[in-house]
């Protein structure tokens, strides 16, 4: 075996780092396309986090602008408990419910002719109307009935009329049942979410009896609920109807995943892994860029820098390359968080993501450097011939 | 000076490259090592400069220096994106000798090489025979003890192979240091070096003709 003298002297650390400046001034091209790419990705994290914290804020806002959801209570068709207009209407004692609505199932619908085709419409029940009056008071202000019907069908009434009349027919043959046409108006309720897209025709009168609209059968009931009351709203409301019992308790809008909590979104969002999205394509990344300077790396080797001196060669050219990109990105970040006037939660969330990926990329490509460094022996001995 | 004492080399496979290697050289002394392809010429000398283990035996090098070795690989010859100059300059700095010998040094060899009107120009731009009389210019401007250079001119013309050649075995007695070479190429070797030639069974002298 070799025998290692004692007492040598070798190559010392600084020269290397000396070795390591001069390979960055030399390549130019590949030194600016890895300090880019550092930065580049650095930058990402902290703009992509910051703006998911300003995103979080406008859509919080625009919950608590809207300052209602709409939870619906249904039951399943095979389920032995039945859903009551009473039991809609019970609901509204619950703490943080504005108002509520029933619907009749679809078989007990009537049938209205307003000169044409003959349309089913259900009844409805509930203290909706006041709140629809709140929200949308020109729909509803010619109305003075009790009972609200809805227009199922969706494309009856467009709005556009204050008023008219409709006839109650026989069934789809559209025979007239009343001698009277009764009056309705139209308003719209696309502001109750999912399956309420058309308008709701409230009408003057109601043919059939008003005395047995609690206790008929009801196919859902919907619930307008506080922003701010609304999971104790809805842990109350799933407690009374249960799942197990066949009860579905859900909210209800044109986008669904809009009713998540503020935080709880912000906190579960795609985005909150870029830095390590970043800080893997930069180890890939600062990978190719070893491979590609491997045989320089390899004349070292055989040069007489070990693998302790090697890392420190190749880490002094990645530290250098990423301070570099440090002092120039940090200004320019500098400047967009002053002219996108940012507060200190949107800097704080955004400094987070990009000093998770700055120390990931740091430690991964420092261990990098050093089993590249440990490699460059293969390389040397790939380099003599015969072997 | 280096000691070679019974040095083996066993493949993975198993098959053994070369066995009893005995080789004692000093301050002063260049020698050629020849033979025949796949014998192991280069895998003796990655055992001698420490880059390999030999399986039995051992290589005593007395040298003060923790990097004693100057190399001239076939294939690394250089950082490609440096100069000239800075490359043949490598060793040198790296051993912290003063700046201004060294490019003294280094000038006067690659004027002697051919290579002095490239100076400031990146390695990469060199041929392939350029680079590798750069890699000796590296080599013979530092003033490490031991050059081990594996085939250093298989891609040179006659009349460089002999000046590359020539250099290296003159600056074994001008500087004092081992050289060894690994060669098929006798035409080129200086009158009177030392050739010897490895064989499974070991080294063996062979008196120049």
């Amino acid at each position: 075996m070799t025998d290692p003298p004692k007492a040598r002297v070798g190559v010392r650390a600084s020269r290397a780092a000396r070795e390591a400046l001069a390979n960055i001034a030399a390549r130019v091209g590949l030194s600016v396309a890895v300090t880019a790419a550092f930065v580049g990705f650095l930058g990402s994290c902290f703009v992509t986090e910051a703006n998911a914290v300003v995103d979080a804020r406008v859509y919080a806002a625009r919950l608590a602008a809207q300052g209602y959801s709409i939870l619906r209570v249904s039951v399943s068709q095979d389920s032995p408990e039945g859903l009551k207009g009473a039991d809609c209407l019970g609901l509204a004692k619950v703490e943080g419910v504005q108002a509520q609505l029933w619907m009749s199932k679809a078989e007990d619908a009537h049938w209205f002719a307003i000169g044409g085709p003959p349309v089913p419409i259900r009844r409805t029940g509930g203290d909706i109307l006041g709140f629809l009056s709140a929200t949308n008071p020109d729909g509803v202000s010619h109305w003075s009935g009790a009972p609200i019907l809805l227009d199922v069908s969706s494309d009856l009434a467009t709005g556009k009329r204050q008023s008219f009349p409709v006839h109650l027919v026989q069934g789809a043959s559209g025979r007239a049942v009343g001698r009277d046409a009764v009056l309705a108006f139209p308003t719209s309720l696309t502001m109750l979410g999912g399956g309420f897209e058309g308008n709701a025709l409230l009408v003057s009168d109601l043919p059939a009896p008003n005395s047995s609209a609690e206790s008929q059968s009801v196919e859902s009931c919907s619930l307008v609920v506080r922003e701010d009351e609304r999971l104790k709203a809805k842990n109350a409301v799933s407690l009374v109807f249960s799942a197990s019992r066949g009860y579905s308790v859900q909210w209800v809008m044109l986008n669904a995943d809009a009713l998540d909590p503020p935080r709880s979104r912000f906190e579960t969002r795609p985005t909150r892994w870029l830095w390590l999205v970043g800080a893997i394509v930069f180890l890939a990344f600062w990978s190719l860029y070893l491979r590609l300077r491997r045989s320089e790396y390899a004349v070292y080797a055989v040069s007489g820098l070990g693998v302790t001196k090697l890392s420190i060669l190749v880490s002094t050219e990645f530290l250098t390359l990423v301070t570099v990109g440090l002092l120039y990105g940090s200004p320019i970040l500098g400047i967009g968080v002053y002219r996108a006037h940012l507060g200190w939660s949107e800097v704080n969330v955004g400094m987070a993501s990009a000093g998770r990926y700055f120390v990931a990329s740091l430690l991964a490509c420092l261990a990098l450097n050093v089993f590249a460094s440990m490699q460059c022996r293969s390389a040397t001995l790939d380099a003599l011939k015969d072997r | 000076m280096l000691k070679v004492n019974g040095v083996g080399y066993t493949l993975p496979d198993g098959r053994v490259l070369f066995s009893d290697v005995e080789l004692g050289l000093v301050p002063g002394d260049a020698i050629a090592i020849e033979g025949p392809s796949g014998t192991g010429k280069s895998t003796l000398l990655a055992v001698l400069g420490g880059l390999l283990e030999p399986r039995d035996g051992r290589v005593l090098n007395e040298s003060t220096r923790e990097a004693p070795f100057a190399w001239v690989l076939q294939s690394l010859n250089g950082l490609t994106a440096r100069s000239v100059l800075a490359n043949a300059c490598l060793l040198g700095v790296l051993d912290g000798e003063s700046l201004g010998e060294v490019r003294k040094r280094a000038m006067s060899l690659l004027t002697e090489l051919g290579l002095d009107r490239h100076c400031d120009k990146r390695a990469k731009q060199l041929s392939g025979g350029e680079l590798q009389r750069l890699a000796v210019a590296r080599a013979l401007a530092s003033t490490r003890p031991v050059i081990l250079a594996d085939e250093p001119t298989n891609q040179l013309d006659r009349d460089n192979a002999r000046r590359v050649m020539r250099l290296l075995f003159e600056s074994a007695a001008v500087d004092q240091r081992i050289v060894i070479v690994v060669t098929h190429d006798r035409d080129a070797l200086p009158p009177e070096c030392r050739v010897v030639t490895l064989t499974a069974s070991g080294l063996m002298d062979r008196p120049w003709i």
